[in-house]
């Protein structure tokens, strides 16, 4: 808009909202950043085979993209329907009802935290390794954590997010690094044999396959992320859409062949023992004899950078979270406040900052493994979580058209979101009956239970919140789902009536 | 938006119909003048709310002077011009050409995305042009930045004075102030505007906007959706 300027006929407005708006690329750097890639390939998948002692990682990250891609046809399908686009437990609430939808909202706040807390367990460790090995300084792994928590503490309160150009730089050099490292493993082979057989479809349908699915999911989780831009790119129809493949595919190949690069270079009846001894270190030592000091350094570098992006991007997560669930009043309006300073929505994001810490805490004084029982444990059972919300929302999917088809066609209304529940709720089942192998306990052990537990429980908190919602404030039941507006849409029924005329029984809650 | 109901202070207008013109003339015309000092620091000019609140605030207010001034009609989240008659104001008269030349266009939503775009920069011109605010280059690192330093910081502090005494008070509000209210609600400015005041003074705010005239109301709602929505893509 410039008051000089003359309209031309071709739409200025358009023209100058295409500038403001994102393309793909930002897109997919943002929701990346999120996924970090070098944290799953160096973290993620080596930590998977040392725990659960499957040699199928690979096929498992591309089978999981595959379910994955099915699942995201649905789901951007129906991100165009709705408002509030950026969150599970919308799409739950509109396709199978608000108290299914809050229940949502509970298991995605649980899992999104595990998903952050679980992560400051892998940069505590790694970067105290790190220190150790470069510098010769000994500090503890709680220590280092305790750093980062408080670098992503400020920056979530002081929304101070890291630069677009930054995240794009950062994570360009971390895919270029792990397909270096891939090269380097790929043409050293244990034997001087290329062996493909950690890609073979047979481990599918092995004992244990799934442990190594939902670890592979948790490598994935943050491209859902992608929906949350639909109000602000140039073309929301096909850039989500374009942006969501895009991560899912680039992710998907680089996991399975990262891992599978690992399992070439030390053989693949080698790997889970080469795992167990080197742990998160893994992928450096096998090419740290062909490669440069330096590299090596920078791959480690990276890592540690990714762990950290991947910290921020999830506490950013939560946090907007709460304040969608606290804009809605599903949880306490406070929470769904904003810095008006910043934008933050800051009581959202000390929340999940204190629930850290606490966690982190209690990790210390007991002297837990921070790699295994706060890494690998804490951030599959968010996976976890995260598989049965894509679960939930893609039954949603089917149920959000049948009611309306709103001109979508039929495979990406009915027929990709329905063989993408099958799917998932199989891998789920499937991934709850082998817990104990996941967690790499005893198969009596009572951990196995507690985990997947959580979530039972705050699914059933959640459904009795949304019925007591339901009875004591139903002006706020009623908009559930509605999004960030729904606040106000709350306040604004049909302005017919002059307000004077309005019965008192219409009066706020 | 409200927690609680209060006994209905005095009504601020009549409900579901247009505030009389002469009224309008009076206060809502330089509604996003009020709304831009309110949102800056009266002696720095340092903004107070952060930059997408101001914006998309000052987008707003500026389709709300040419809602009052019955050039447009906002219903069910899309605007239509209703008399091409141009405004005085060249800014109002430069955003009224525009809507008359691109009605493919109807989302109220679509209009204020595009006004944000530099809603600040104009509203800024305009207080300069007529003196009220003084045009100042700051240079910063390696950037040179515009500042709009009010001339007189009694004139800039006063829109959100009155505005909170009245507020306060539980006084009676013209409609150009109701709007002007329902702004700083929903941009978050309120924290400021409100400061010290007691609780009931929010409850009064809160049924302000609430009982607001029909088309500034959807305004209202689709200005937080915009804020709202860009807490929860990160791009505030």
């Amino acid at each position: 808009m410039s008051v000089s300027e003359q309209t031309p006929r071709a739409s200025a407005v358009s023209a100058v909202l295409a500038t403001s708006r994102l393309g793909i690329p930002s897109v997919v750097f943002f929701v990346m950043a999120a996924a970090a890639p070098l944290t799953v390939v160096a973290g993620g998948a080596t930590t998977g085979y040392a725990v659960t002692g499957i040699v199928g990682i690979p096929v498992s990250y591309l089978v999981v993209a595959v379910i994955l891609a099915l699942f995201a046809v649905g789901y951007v399908a129906m991100s165009r329907h709705i408002v509030n686009a950026g969150a599970f437990y919308t799409y739950v609430s509109r396709g199978l009802g608000r108290p299914a939808g809050v229940s949502a909202a509970f298991v995605a706040v649980l899992a999104y935290n595990a998903m952050q807390i679980g992560l400051y367990g892998g940069f505590g460790a790694v970067l105290a390794d790190f220190l150790d090995g470069r510098f010769g300084w000994s500090v503890p792994w709680w220590g280092c954590a305790l750093v980062g928590w408080a670098l992503v503490g400020a920056l979530g309160v002081l929304r101070v997010d890291l630069n677009g150009r930054l995240l794009a730089v950062m994570l360009i050099l971390e895919i270029a690094i792990a397909v270096v490292f891939d090269l380097v493993m790929v043409t050293h082979p244990a034997g001087g044999v290329v062996d493909f057989a950690t890609l073979s479809p047979s481990h599918i349908f092995a004992a244990g396959i799934g442990a190594a699915l939902v670890t592979a999911i948790t490598g994935f989780v943050g491209f859902e992320a992608t929906v949350v831009f639909s109000e602000e790119t140039k073309d929301p129809k096909r850039t989500i859409a374009r942006a969501t493949y895009i991560s899912v595919a680039v992710t998907g190949l680089l996991y399975g062949l990262s891992a599978w690069a690992m399992s070439v270079a030390t053989g693949p009846d080698r790997i889970v023992a080469a795992a167990r001894a080197d742990g998160t270190g893994l992928m450096f030592n096998l090419v740290a004899p062909h490669v440069g000091r330096t590299l090596v350094n920078v791959g480690h570098l990276l890592f540690i950078t990714s762990l950290f992006a991947a910290l921020l991007a999830f506490h950013n997560t939560v946090a907007r979270y709460l304040f969608a669930l606290g804009r809605e009043r599903v949880l306490p309006a406070a929470l769904g406040r904003t810095s008006p300073r910043t934008g933050a929505p800051t009581r959202g994001s000390l929340t999940q900052t204190v629930l850290a810490l606490l966690v982190l805490v209690t990790y210390a004084v007991v002297g837990l493994d921070p790699i295994l029982h706060l890494f690998f444990w804490v951030t599959v059972t968010g996976g976890l979580g995260v598989l049965i919300l894509m679960a939930a929302t893609s039954a949603a999917v089917v149920g959000f058209f049948a009611r309306d088809r709103r001109g979508e066609p039929l495979w990406r209304r009915l027929l990709a979101p329905a063989l993408a529940t099958i799917a998932l709720v199989t891998v789920l089942v499937v991934t709850i009956e082998q817990f104990a192998t996941l967690l790499g306990v005893e198969a009596t052990s009572s951990l196995r239970w507690l985990f997947p537990a959580a979530y039972a429980v705050a699914a059933l908190l959640g459904v009795g919140w949304a019925l007591l919602l339901r009875v004591a404030r139903p002006r706020i039941y009623a908009v559930i789902g509605l999004g960030a507006a729904s606040a106000t849409v709350a306040a604004t029924p049909r302005p017919v009536v002059p307000s004077a005329a309005r019965p008192a029984s219409h009066v706020r809650v | 938006m409200c927690r609680t109901a209060r006994p209905k202070p005095p009504s601020p207008g009549p409900d579901g119909e247009a505030p009389s013109r002469r009224c309008v003339r009076r206060t809502a015309v330089r509604l996003a003048d009020s709304f831009y000092l309110a949102a800056h620091h009266d002696v720095t000019g340092k903004p107070r709310l952060h930059h997408r609140a101001i914006a998309y605030g000052l987008a707003a207010a500026i389709l709300a002077e040419l809602l009052y001034a019955h050039r447009i009609l906002i219903d069910r989240a899309s605007v239509t011009v209703v008399d091409r008659t141009p405004p005085p104001d060249p800014l109002a008269r430069t955003v009224l050409d525009l809507l008359i030349a691109e009605p493919q266009h109807t989302r109220v939503r679509v209009w204020l995305d595009f006004l944000s775009q530099d809603s600040r920069e104009q509203v800024g011109q305009r207080l300069c042009r007529d003196g009220t605010l003084r045009r100042e280059e700051s240079r910063r690192m390696w950037r040179s930045a515009v500042v709009y330093v009010p001339v007189d910081m009694n004139v800039a502090a006063w829109s959100s004075i009155r505005l909170s005494t009245k507020i306060t008070r539980g006084e009676e509000l013209t409609a150009g102030d109701v709007a002007l209210a329902g702004l700083i609600a929903q941009t978050g400015l309120d924290t400021h505007v409100l400061a010290g005041a007691p609780r009931a003074a929010r409850d009064y705010l809160c049924q302000l906007t609430d009982h607001a005239w029909p088309p500034l109301r959807e305004l209202l709602v689709q200005t937080g959706i915009a804020i709202g929505g860009g807490v929860l893509s990160n791009r505030t």
